[in-house]
């Protein structure tokens, strides 16, 4: 594994010295808060880490800037989803009998699925969740989304095709 | 190495053809066939049934309006109606902002508040208008009539006495209207209804789809809906010292005092459900909610958790 190697370590070492300053800008000024940023700005370099083969990387800012985009784009979905989340609970009554590593694993699953469905289109993508989550019948999707069975019938395989490549 | 992506694209249209209605057992057989053809069709099958089974964990309210967000308008306070799709009501959650910071345009209200914020204005005809927490409104002064409307939010409105006008006042909101006859009166939106509280003078009310007229006078509130109105009999009114920056209440549930100021930051402010009912008064800083809430907790057998960035709980003292 990378890090263990000296001569990786020291290369990371430097990526660090030399970009961490604009990384930090970068994302502080998107995110407009110095305390995330400087959070977010880690993740990015544990992930910049990780990677295997470093010294491939030809263009280091291009590639940083993509890892802490990425980074900064999932940290943004995911405050999203916990507040929705919790928005919700709140006005339901079951919630008291959630045990808190229950509503845990609930969150926490909101956000692989969040996850596995980014990217798809707001038609494909209701069609799916109310397949999964209501378990309608492929006529009911159409009558309540005002589209043909077979959309339907290709909307679904579109979203499954596309959660099952985001797994890979 | 074989195509592993034919193998899926097989294995999700046999699961589109088993999941639908028409399926006959002919189809279901040529499936069984189909998935013990090979090692590869079996492994795509499980794991279309892997991905799938992450369905099943979520409530389906919860997930249509959490993972539904963008393609759907769904109202979060209503759970019952969630499953009725005809009731949606809109609650738009715009990409990367908080569901409370809202993006008020500059350029379509006349006067908006961000987050924490207050703003005070003397309209042109005399009229001064305050604006609380997260609120917009505009503004529409002509010589036969003038409207003040309220998109969102609070606002505290004392009519011009001074200054004699022939055109009359009158304060739009989705609600219905209230009409102001010399007066100062405060106007809080709630979602399924706008709350008036008038401290001097006159006013009436007409709800939006109602013909009845309503008269208030001072030291009186009621809550107007589009149908209708609830007078408040109790002493617990809204009072207008959030002008100068604090709340005042009198024997308010804690629940009900967490709602009301967690409007004036951001993130989510929670109260468990052991402690919603305890009695407070007092005055409370609306510019300072953390050292509010330490007062509190200093007063009562609460406490008060950071859990996250983004949420603070309220809690029992234990």
């Amino acid at each position: 594994m990378g890090i263990t190697n000296s001569s990786a370590n020291e290369l990371v070492n430097q990526f660090y010295v030399h970009h961490h300053s604009w990384v930090f800008n970068f994302l502080r000024r998107k995110l407009g808060c110095t305390h995330e940023a400087a959070d977010l700005m880690q993740d990015t370099f544990i992930k910049v880490m990780l990677k295997d083969n470093l010294k491939e990387v030809t263009q280091p800012r291009a590639y940083i800037t993509h890892i802490a985009h990425g980074v900064m784009v999932n940290h943004v979905r995911r405050k999203e989803i916990e507040k929705a989340y919790l928005e919700c609970i709140k006005h339901q009554a079951e919630s008291e009998y959630y045990s808190p590593e229950a509503k845990a694993i609930v969150l926490e699953t909101l956000f692989q699925i969040d996850e596995m469905l980014d990217g798809l289109s707001a038609k494909v993508k209701k069609t799916f969740l109310l397949s999964q989550l209501e378990g309608l019948s492929h006529s009911e999707i159409a009558n309540e989304m005002k589209v043909t069975v077979s959309s339907v019938r290709k909307y679904i395989a579109k979203a499954l095709l596309h959660t099952l490549k985001k797994r890979d | 190495m074989a195509d592993k992506s034919d193998n899926m694209v097989d294995a999700v249209a046999w699961y589109v053809k088993l999941t639908s209605e028409d399926v006959s057992s002919a189809d279901k057989q040529a499936w069984a066939i189909w998935v013990n053809q090979s090692k590869q069709n079996e492994i795509a099958w499980e794991e279309i049934k892997s991905t799938l089974s992450k369905f099943q964990s979520i409530p389906s309210d919860i997930g249509m309006s959490i993972l539904g967000r963008g393609t759907n308008k769904i109202d979060l306070n209503r759970r019952a109606t969630l499953k009725n799709f005809a009731l949606f009501v809109a609650t738009a959650f715009p990409t990367g902002l908080l569901l409370k910071d809202n993006f008020l345009s500059n350029f379509y209200y006349d006067y908006s508040t961000k987050v924490g914020e207050r703003k005070q204005v003397m309209l042109s005809d005399g009229t001064l208008l305050a604006l609380n927490t997260n609120s917009a409104v505009t503004v529409n002064l002509t010589s036969t009539k003038r409207v003040i409307k309220l998109h969102q939010g609070e606002m505290l409105i004392t009519t011009g006495h001074a200054i004699g006008l022939d055109s009359p006042l009158s304060i739009e909101t989705p609600d219905g209207n209230v009409v102001p006859m010399g007066t100062r009166f405060n106007v809080r939106k709630f979602s399924e209804f706008t709350r008036v509280s008038l401290y001097e003078g006159k006013l009436k009310v007409i709800p939006k789809h109602n013909d009845i007229q309503y008269y208030m006078n001072a030291n009186e509130e009621l809550d107007m809906s589009t149908l209708g109105v609830v007078p408040n009999i109790t002493d617990q009114k809204i009072s207008d010292a959030w002008l100068s920056g604090y709340l005042e209440v009198n024997n308010l549930s804690l629940k009900t005092f967490i709602d009301d100021i967690a409007r004036y930051q951001h993130g989510l402010l929670v109260c468990h459900p052991d402690v919603q009912n305890i009695k407070i008064s007092g005055s409370y800083s609306i510019d300072d909610i953390d050292a509010s809430l330490n007062l509190l907790s200093q007063t009562f057998p609460i406490r008060v958790q950071r859990a996250t960035r983004f949420l603070t709980m309220v809690l029992p003292a234990t």
